[in-house]
């Protein structure tokens, strides 16, 4: 317990630093340092409608955060959570228009699993050349991702295309089953419960059950895990099925919550994001939680600094990296340490 | 026969050495001289001492007590750049060669140039390549080559710098018969060409082949060096052995065993390097209620065999029966299924993962069956299978990294033997563990054997003779030999046999 208050204590101390390095960056470029800083840092919290959409953002983050974490502490290496994410967007609004006039108790969650599930069987496809195959997830995932974005891009323009509205946007979900809207008028809607949960479950699911203790083991040796009994090719396909599967919900939920229907590059990188938020979160699933919500309040602060005090975005971009890159650093700094001795 | 020039190139006086790590003592006043110009042989048991004292020669180890002497004068290296410098070079047991590199690049690694010189560098390299004329080629990569080709390519790096005194430690373990010739050839022109040779080796054959002086070493101490001429191949057998084992309070064992549980046909295992089959047309039977050793010099097939019986290494041809199932060829988790365990030798990477927590490494076999992890019920278990086994930890949560050898090595045993096996596997089992801890594994095996099999693999004689319901001796990837351990036979027996005794009688 000493050693986890003391990784506690390191981690706020870094982020104290990291944000006084964000002040000084907006001291030297801005003519009213404190109003930008504020309006960076604080302006948040000051209302309900800025605070709503932080959490709002913080939805899909959750999501691929955990999607992200589940692989790697499995040793799986999935970087198409983007794509992912695409799809399970486009998978949800595909059956939710097709069932449309059925009650929403059963659309809702029938559009949820089939989101769940196209993701999963992409990302599934990379487990299984690993385990059978010897091909290099990391790789097959990626390029599957990349692909899987424009031929997407391709459905919501053509044949999936809102005519009448000229977007680069798919048709629209019925209104009944949009997620409920809380904390009005700002984004956020109640998929944040949803994540929440996902979260716990995960976290049971990890360490409090046989096949989470499988995917750990493996994750750490793989060696070990083959000669202990347990079947690694399944934990390489079921591991890539799983997170390619979160990362899908997250982009099902974003359109059940946020858009009601797939807009083009709506995600703006949630996937790549949630790899960022699974690395602060040292691949915790509870951790992913406030990685998640400070990925989001940095985010959130760039985008009202920029329009609240005239803070140039490439500034407030600067200031959101170098917040980032010092917490990172320290994540993978304590990280590597972990590997070695535990205090 | 052999010009002598009686001069003694290096001394060695009473060295003492005791490992701090584990209180071993390796080197119990030994004192040696090596003349000048000849073959200098030191023959062996296994733990004799012979590796640690050419160690300390070569500035690897320091010595605890003692002096040396090189060419009359004090002879105390530091480190090996030292004994380089002083002429020594030493072709080790162990492969110090880097697979990724080609032969050239590995050669110029070894001679510790500039930048500028590498041309100088390779010209001495392929002036070396064509004197000793050991045909390898410079540009191939070492990982392409077989391990024997990998030892001509250690030796060579040491030749290079053209030392006075080369000490070769048991080189001709890995080597195939065709190479040991060369090898032995290698060593004549050495000896035509002024050097000094100092070769290890526990082959008795081959050992009064090329020496001119043979030294004996047992428990630490030289006990006899002979010129070649004063001693014959049978007396030097007897001398290296020491006296029979029957004599010496060896007493037999009352075998209790009833049906067969493992029957081994015609093993062939792939080795660790290409194109190398470790274990040959291997054939043996375990029954319950016994405890069946193979032993032999390691590298001698028993890590490849026992792999391949747990399904980490590819079987070539021949079959493995558990009772009536074919499990050639099984994967850990199908043999785990129906009670076959294993302890591989590797520890730090295949039989404990030291970056997961101590419960994570021992409830292995616990959790297979159960889908939810109660973590109570778990820790409970985990702390009283720990506690029986006295394993000293701080808490389940540290990582298993944390845990001394000794410890790690009796949490793994203890995970191994928890579940309900019908056929125990042991690689070394008390290895790193002190007389009171293995005592008690060989306690826990005895009582355990009652009612399964029990194949235990051991370098370690005594360990063998101690336990062993029978026991079985492997030389070259073949089984040499079968027997019980009921009484007739004798320690210097096996050691003929862990020396490849078969191959000599056939000769």
């Amino acid at each position: 317990m000493k050693g986890r208050a003391f990784t506690v204590a390191r981690a706020l101390f870094t982020l104290a630093i990291a944000l006084a390095v964000g002040f000084v960056v907006i001291v030297l470029t801005e003519e009213e340092p404190l109003e930008a800083t504020s309006a960076f840092f604080l302006s948040v919290f000051t209302n309900t409608f800025y605070f709503g959409n932080l959490l709002s953002a913080s939805i899909p983050l959750i999501f691929t955060g955990l999607a992200a974490s589940i692989a790697f502490s499995s040793s799986s290496f999935n970087l198409g959570l983007e794509g992912q994410v695409y799809l399970g967007a486009l998978t949800g609004t595909y059956i939710g228009v097709r069932m449309g006039g059925t009650s929403p108790l059963i659309v809702v969650p029938v559009i949820l699993l089939s989101g769940f599930l196209s993701g999963a069987l992409v990302a599934g496809i990379s487990g299984l050349l690993k385990g059978f195959r010897g091909v290099n997830e990391l790789i097959s995932s990626l390029l599957l991702s990349n692909g899987i974005v424009l031929v997407v891009d391709y459905i919501i323009e053509g044949p999936f295309n809102d005519r009448p509205s000229g977007l680069a946007a798919s048709t629209s979900l019925g209104k009944e089953v949009i997620l409920p809207r809380i904390l009005e008028p700002s984004s956020l809607h109640s998929g944040l419960f949803l994540a929440l949960i996902t979260a716990v479950l995960l976290w049971a699911f990890m360490f409090r059950s046989r096949p989470g203790y499988d995917f750990r083991v493996t994750g750490k040796s793989s060696i070990f895990a083959y000669y202990g009994g347990i079947n690694v090719k399944a934990v390489y396909f079921w591991s890539m099925f799983l997170s390619g599967g979160l990362a899908a919900v997250g982009g099902t939920v974003d359109v059940l919550g946020v858009h009601g229907r797939v807009l083009r590059g709506f995600s703006g990188g949630y996937g790549w994001n949630g790899i960022a938020v699974a690395l602060i979160a040292r691949n915790h699933p509870l951790g992913v939680i406030p990685a998640a919500l400070f990925f989001a309040y940095l985010e959130s602060g760039a985008q009202i600094a920029s329009f609240e005090a005239g803070l140039t975005p490439e500034i407030s971009r600067i200031v959101q990296s170098v917040v980032f890159y010092l917490v990172t650093a320290e994540a993978v700094l304590s990280f590597m340490k972990g590997g070695r001795k535990v205090d | 026969m052999v010009s002598r020039l009686e001069e003694i190139f290096l001394s060695v006086r009473n060295v003492q050495k005791t490992y701090r790590s584990n209180g071993v003592r390796a080197l119990d006043g030994v004192s040696l001289d090596t003349y000048a110009g000849e073959v200098n042989v030191l023959l062996g048991e296994n733990a004799a001492g012979k590796t640690t004292l050419m160690k300390i020669i070569a500035g690897i180890e320091r010595a605890d007590d003692g002096e040396m002497f090189m060419k009359g004068r004090n002879y105390s290296p530091a480190n090996p750049v030292d004994a380089i410098r002083a002429g020594v070079g030493l072709v080790s047991q162990k492969l110090r060669v880097i697979p990724q590199l080609t032969v050239g690049e590995n050669l110029l690694l070894g001679m510790d140039l500039s930048g500028f010189e590498r041309k100088k560098g390779r010209k001495t390299i392929e002036e070396a390549v064509h004197r000793f004329g050991l045909g390898i080629e410079l540009p191939v990569r070492v990982e392409d080559l077989s391990i024997a080709q990998r030892q001509k390519v250690e030796i060579l790096r040491v030749l290079i710098r053209s030392p006075e005194l080369i000490v070769f430690d048991e080189p001709t373990a890995v080597l195939p018969d065709n190479d040991r010739e060369e090898l032995m050839n290698i060593i004549a022109r050495l000896k035509e060409g002024g050097k000094t040779v100092v070769f290890i080796t526990h082959k008795l054959q081959e050992a009064y082949r090329i020496a001119d002086r043979i030294s004996i070493m047992a428990k630490g101490k030289i006990t006899g060096t002979f010129l070649k001429g004063e001693v014959t191949e049978r007396s030097l057998r007897t001398l290296v052995a020491g006296e029979d084992l029957a004599a010496s309070g060896f007493s037999g064992r009352k075998t209790t065993a009833t049906g067969e549980v493992l029957r081994v046909e015609s093993l062939d295992v792939e080795g660790r390097y290409r194109n190398l089959i470790a274990v040959k047309n291997v054939s043996f039977v375990s029954r319950a209620g016994e405890i069946l050793v193979i032993t032999g010099i390691s590298g001698n097939g028993q890590e490849e065999l026992i792999e391949s019986l747990f399904g980490m290494r590819r079987v070539l041809s021949g079959r493995v029966y558990l009772e009536d199932t074919d499990i050639t060829g099984w994967t850990p988790a199908d043999l785990r299924k129906i009670g076959v365990v294993a302890l591989i030798g590797d520890r730090d990477t295949t039989a404990s993962c030291p970056g997961l927590s101590i419960i994570d490494n021992v409830v292995l076999n616990r959790v297979r069956d159960r889908f939810f992890l109660k973590e109570k019920p778990l820790k409970t278990w985990t702390r009283e299978l720990l506690s029986t086994y006295g394993v000293e930890y701080s808490s389940l949560d540290d990582q298993a990294g944390t845990l001394s050898g000794g410890n790690l090595q009796k949490a793994i045993l203890a995970r191994e033997i928890s579940g309900n096996p019908r056929l125990i596997l042991l690689s070394e089992p008390t290895r790193g563990l002190d007389v009171k801890h293995a005592g008690m594994v060989h306690r826990t095996l005895l009582s355990l054997k009652q009612n399964l099999s029990i194949v235990l693999f051991t370098g370690d004689l005594d360990e063998a003779i101690s336990i062993a319901d029978r026991i079985l001796i492997m030389y070259d990837g073949e089984v040499v030999i079968d027997l019980p351990n009921a009484g007739k036979i004798g320690r210097s027996m096996l050691n003929r046999y862990l020396q490849g005794a078969a191959g000599v009688e056939s000769t």
